[in-house]
């Protein structure tokens, strides 16, 4: 059972059926104690709708706009990375390694437990005979510690920039 | 000047590149936007920075943005799940809202000064009685009667049954009734 206040709640919404608007209107209208209660309702009704909307500071605006080109500058929307494009990187990538795995097993000749051969695939072997010597082997670890010492420092300078940011 | 473009063409102008039509979408809903951070917040610095989250957040996904509702539920529901990461930031307990001692506000929004009493009108101790209500109350009457949101867009927007909005509207009113007629009481009583 509704109360009164929630029956001229709905009658003010215009949640109620058409019966019970002329009901309301009719109960309104004869009865003090609906009388009252709606006019006070209606009066606070009137004034949350006339609620004054709070103002921002005036480079609001300005200041949204830079956020974004802040932001965009760090991640471009037009470069923002498509989770299709990922999910097809991924999917092609499983589904090969599904394949190869299916291949390979299809390929095992399994002629017992603990006698498992590895039929020929049918690959030639890349001749790398003569590639790899030791110079480019020192010239390839030594690029690697490059590397190593560059993502230390990136690391390291960007701890200390969020540190001086919280202080 | 605002742009007399709808929401939605202005959308399309954004994603095709041209940011001052986002600028004019910005200066459309700011001051809404601005209003219900300002119902979680109760502060213009932490009002403002929840706002422009909200606004550089809505940017971001407007290509995500399927115009199936209005663009306006669609933000407010943004305002609404940045205000409460924000609230929980602040570690407001806000998981049991119904209880309103639990409830702890962080700024008296409109402190009262006996010296202007003369000067405030009764739409003053109307907002600050909204100001005293809990985020969910307060947001609700202001998505109603200011947001143009019906009780639907309203439950889209705080993810709930709209017959769920419709009795906490209910409340809602009841809260702030009672929340201004103790304000009043208390002024008259200052008065004299």
């Amino acid at each position: 059972m509704k109360s009164m206040e929630q029956t001229l709640w709905d009658y003010l919404d215009g949640n109620c059926t058409s019966d019970d608007y002329e009901k309301i209107t009719k109960l309104i209208a004869t009865n003090e104690a609906y009388s009252q209660k709606y006019n006070e309702l209606i009066g606070l009704n009137e004034e949350l709708l006339n609620i004054e909307l709070e103002e921002p500071s005036m480079g609001f605006t300005y200041n949204v706009l830079a956020s974004i080109r802040e932001q965009e500058l760090k991640n471009p929307l037009k470069t923002t990375i498509n989770r299709n494009i990922i999910s097809g990187i991924a999917i092609f990538f499983v589904s090969t390694i599904f394949l190869l795995l299916g291949y390979t097993l299809y390929s095992i000749n399994w002629t017992g437990f603990g006698h498992v051969t590895l039929q020929n695939l049918g690959l030639t072997p890349i001749p790398l005979d003569g590639v790899i010597t030791k110079p480019l082997m020192q010239g390839f670890l030594f690029f690697d510690l490059v590397l190593l010492l560059y993502f230390i420092n990136d690391f390291f300078s960007k701890k200390s920039h969020q540190k001086s940011q919280t202080v | 000047m605002q742009s007399k473009l709808s929401d939605n063409e202005l959308i399309e102008q954004t994603i095709a590149g041209n940011q001052s039509a986002y600028a004019d979408l910005v200066k459309r809903h700011q001051r809404f936007v601005f209003t219900l951070a300002m119902r979680f917040a109760k502060n213009r610095e932490d009002g403002e920075e929840i706002a422009q989250d909200c606004f550089v957040k809505a940017y971001r996904s407007l290509t995500a943005f399927q115009k199936q509702a209005k663009f306006s539920t669609w933000l407010y529901s943004i305002v609404y799940t940045t205000s409460m990461t924000f609230l929980r930031k602040k570690r407001l307990d806000t998981s049991s809202i119904d209880d309103q001692n639990n409830f702890l506000q962080i700024e008296n929004h409109g402190s009262f000064d006996v010296n202007n009493a003369e000067n405030k009108s009764r739409s003053f101790y109307l907002n600050e009685a909204i100001q005293q209500l809990l985020p969910d109350d307060a947001i609700i009457i202001t998505l109603f009667y200011k947001g143009e949101q019906s009780l639907e867009e309203i439950a889209q927007v705080l993810g709930m049954e709209a017959n769920t909005v419709k009795v906490k509207l209910f409340r809602a009113r009841q809260r702030l009734k009672e929340k201004l007629e103790r304000n009043l009481k208390d002024e008259v009583k200052e008065l004299i």
